[in-house]
């Protein structure tokens, strides 16, 4: 089922309803149900591996608790059995592709099964997510759960089961456990965070989506019509997966759920490492604690510390999927974050430039990571970095110009938001709250106007969530 | 005797005491569902009926009518095919946008009453066409409709109007509880064009938008993608129902038949890939064969150019309409094709 059709809408106030109405020691139960369903709504065969995972890691996490002695070989057990079920769905094709062009090139004999394995989706996610708790497990940090519906919910959730926010066990684990109090004011605010999410979605991801995948569709685009279309995916993948965030945000809120936030303006950063901490937070921290740290992070030889940061975001670019444009991807940011680092500890520390011309500059590196994540033909990446501005025709910078202000102008509401926050408004508010009346008259309006904007401005061509295919 | 005390009802929602959290929650969802209904809600009148097409018609006598949307009026050259007739008079009603809630009202309000009588009546459509009485038939196609309504439409009334109807949705419910929905396509064009304007200028703004959508043409695109998107269908596999409360086909039919008019449906050969082959998934086989069962059945006619080789991509301007240099053509081997019909 997907976020942003009726059906969920009808089904998600079904389970709110229910849910709410139903005796504490129920409401889990509830939950579990209607997580599977969620998920095994289209494919029920999704529920096959979801489940097997959810079942295995319970049962290490405890045993690595319970038998001491083969802590160790419980944690291999798990971390070996998500990894391969991880490879089995996603990795599979990428690997035997490539081996058989491999074999090819050496003139081998190549071999290449015409197995086609759908990839449930969410996969990555979930796995990640039970990886964590078993890490998490096996380092004391949090004790083995042994209620089996307790961790069956941690892991299946329907809210952020099939693109996160990828969950840590220490603050989702507690809040399974905990009774529920239902608060209006909690419901206003989850059902606000749910309509910008949709507005962000449906009305500014879809719109601009057209005009990034119409440009991605080019044969030959010229310079300023590439880059317009670049513009354009680096809007529709914020306001994509952070839309997809804030509804599952939401909708975990009207259930007396916090889950954590994912993404803090990533495109006000002034340097790559802000912006690794303001886009797709829970993954980057997931990697930084669970990869980088024990590679040695920061705390080994430059030398070393190059080379970390440079597995974790190759391993982070694979994690998006199986293919070497992810790779490249990875490759591109972990450069990045050394050069940052080399420059930090260089003469060029004292150079002070101005934080708009900061942030403007560490758009367009993103902007050109995205350039590598969404084209995924590595011929027309090529062709694509080989262009030159000096051989465009007047015509296709009109054209860009164009294109480029259509997206400028769906996502305002994106920037009005980020220079809301980023003018420190929001510590006013924190600081003066407003009156409880005002504020709820506030909430109603901004609801009215988000829900007035998904009706007008919505996208007739709705399209899946790009983060569902990872 | 003492004044018996004035009766004071307690206010619905106590004004001086502020409103508890529970009772500003049930506020914001009321305010939140009910607002946005009332927005652009049409308060007008209905649009009057439009005689101008009975008039027409009444005064062509035509032989053979022809009924679609910018597919027919992309393909058949009307005046050009009366020619080939040797004279013989023909009408085209196609106007864009239209669906199968329109060609039933202009077969009721317009061929019929006209006492033409032709000899066929042909329905140019596309595909599942016949089981989506809703299409185009909301927001501002809703006022075109209503041109080609007499004062009571049952028929319109029970496939459009009315929520039970079996062919209801939770899209279409949506749709009638916010009618801002239904204009979605004309605030999207109108930002297009501020866009364009900031870009150029006003006189330059729609050469502009159509000098961009030129880029966009398939020939530019990747040749992977380009046949990937012509052969794209969106996947349905609803199969085909004759339920006259699902589909405007069987009242199409009951009139003509009730008025002894003969109608021949064409389902138009859409955009075709590099080898001039339309690939057709079998669940729209399986759908078009019962579409075709159900008309031949009723006494009609169908005719399927889906797999017409002589109908290549050369032919073909932009999504599944013809060029314009393309109508002449098509025109002789339509009338080529179904010979027997114009005899």
């Amino acid at each position: 089922m997907i976020f942003h059709s009726l059906d969920y809408l009808v089904f998600l106030a079904a389970v709110f309803t229910a849910y709410w109405l139903l005796p504490r020691r129920w409401q889990n139960v509830l939950l579990l149900a209607v997580s599977y369903t969620f998920y095994g709504y289209v494919h029920l065969w999704y529920l096959v591996p979801l489940i097997g995972a959810t079942l295995l890691d319970y049962l290490c996490g405890r045993g690595i608790t319970e038998v001491p002695r083969w802590r160790k070989a419980l944690l291999f057990l798990s971390v070996g059995t998500n990894l391969a079920l991880l490879g089995t769905f996603k990795y599979h094709g990428f690997f035997v592709e490539n081996s058989g062009a491999l074999l090819e090139a050496v003139g081998l004999p190549s071999f290449r099964p015409a197995l086609a394995l759908a990839l449930p989706v969410g996969i990555s996610f979930y796995t990640f997510q039970s990886l964590g708790y078993i890490f998490d497990v096996y380092r004391g940090k949090v004790a083995a759960r042994r209620n089996l519906l307790d961790y069956a919910l941690f892991v299946t959730f329907f809210p952020q089961l099939v693109a996160g926010p990828l969950e840590r066990a220490e603050h989702m684990l507690p809040q399974v456990e905990a009774p529920r109090v239902f608060q209006a004011d909690r419901v206003a605010t989850g059902a606000v965070l749910m309509l910008w999410g949709f507005f962000k979605k449906l009305v500014i991801a879809d719109n601009v989506a057209v005009i990034s995948d119409k440009v991605f569709a080019l044969g030959q685009p010229e310079f300023p019509v590439l880059w317009a279309g670049v513009f354009a995916f680096s809007i529709q993948i914020y306001a994509d997966f952070s839309g997809y965030t804030d509804i599952a945000r939401g909708s975990a809120r009207l259930l007396g759920f916090d889950l954590v936030q994912n993404f803090n303006h990533p495109y006000l950063s002034r340097s790559p490492s802000e912006f690794w901490r303001r886009w797709h937070i829970s993954l980057s921290t997931w990697f930084r604690d669970y990869v980088y740290i024990p590679l040695g992070g920061s705390r080994v030889p430059p030398a070393r510390v190059a080379f970390n940061t440079v597995l974790t975001f190759l391993l982070s670019g694979l994690w998006h999927g199986a293919s070497w444009n992810f790779v490249l991807w990875g490759l591109y940011w972990g450069v990045w974050i050394i050069l940052e680092r080399s420059a930090a500890q260089s003469p060029l520390r004292k150079w002070r430039l101005p934080g708009a011309i900061k942030v403007a500059g560490m758009f367009l590196v993103a902007g050109f990571g995205w350039l590598l994540f969404r084209e995924r033909n590595l011929t027309y990446l090529g062709n694509a970095l080989s262009l030159s501005p000096l051989g465009s025709t007047l015509e296709a910078w009109q054209v860009a110009g164009y294109l480029s202000l259509v997206v400028l102008i769906y996502s305002l509401p994106l920037w009005l938001h980020a220079l809301h926050d980023s003018l420190a408004l929001r510590r006013t508010h924190a600081e003066k709250p407003l009156r409880p009346g005002v504020l709820w008259l506030v909430r109603t309006a901004l609801a009215v106007v988000l829900f007035l904007g998904v009706l007008v401005l919505g996208s007739e061509v709705a399209s899946e969530f790009i983060y569902f295919q990872f | 005797m003492q004044p018996r005390p004035a009766t004071v009802l307690p206010p619905l929602l106590p004004l001086s005491a502020p409103l508890s959290a529970p009772r500003w929650l049930v506020l914001f969802c009321i305010v939140l569902l009910v607002v946005p209904a009332l927005v652009m809600r049409p308060t007008r009148s209905r649009v009057p009926f439009d005689p101008s097409p009975l008039i027409r018609l009444r005064e062509a006598r035509p032989e053979y009518v022809f009924l679609g949307d910018s597919m027919l009026d992309s393909r058949l050259d009307g005046p050009y095919l009366s020619q080939l007739l040797g004279g013989r008079p023909v009408s085209v009603i196609a106007p864009g946008g239209s669906a199968t809630a329109r060609w039933y009202l202009a077969l009721k309000n317009y061929v019929i009453p006209s006492g033409a009588r032709p000899r066929v009546v042909f329905l140019f459509f596309r595909d599942r066409y016949f089981s989506l009485p809703r299409f185009r038939a909301a927001g501002r196609y809703r006022s075109e409709l209503e041109a080609s309504m007499l004062a009571e439409e049952p028929v319109v009334r029970r496939l459009l109007d009315d929520p039970a109807g079996s062919g209801s949705t939770l899209r279409d419910l949506a749709e009638r509880a916010y009618p801002v929905l239904g204009h979605r396509g004309s605030v999207r064009e109108e930002l297009h064009k501020l866009a364009a304007q900031l870009a150029s200028s006003h006189t330059e703004r729609d050469a502009l938008i159509d000098r961009a959508n030129a880029r966009f043409a398939v020939r530019h695109l990747r040749p992977d993608l380009a046949s990937e998107l012509v052969l794209e269908e969106k996947e349905q596999t609803t199969p085909f129902s004759a339920d006259p409360s699902a589909s405007f086909l069987p009242h199409i039919l009951e009139e003509a038949n009730r008025h002894g008019l003969r109608l021949c449906l064409v389902r138009v050969k859409r955009r075709p890939d590099a080898g001039n082959a339309r690939r057709q998934d079998p669940d729209l086989r399986r759908y078009v064969a019962s579409l075709k069962a159900f008309v031949e059945s009723s006494d009609h006619l169908f005719h399927d150019e889906t797999d017409d080789p002589a109908l290549g991509l050369q032919m073909y301007r932009d999504g599944d309409h013809l060029r314009e240099d393309a109508r002449r053509t098509y025109t002789a081997h339509f009338h080529g094709k179904l010979g027997t019909l114009f005899q």
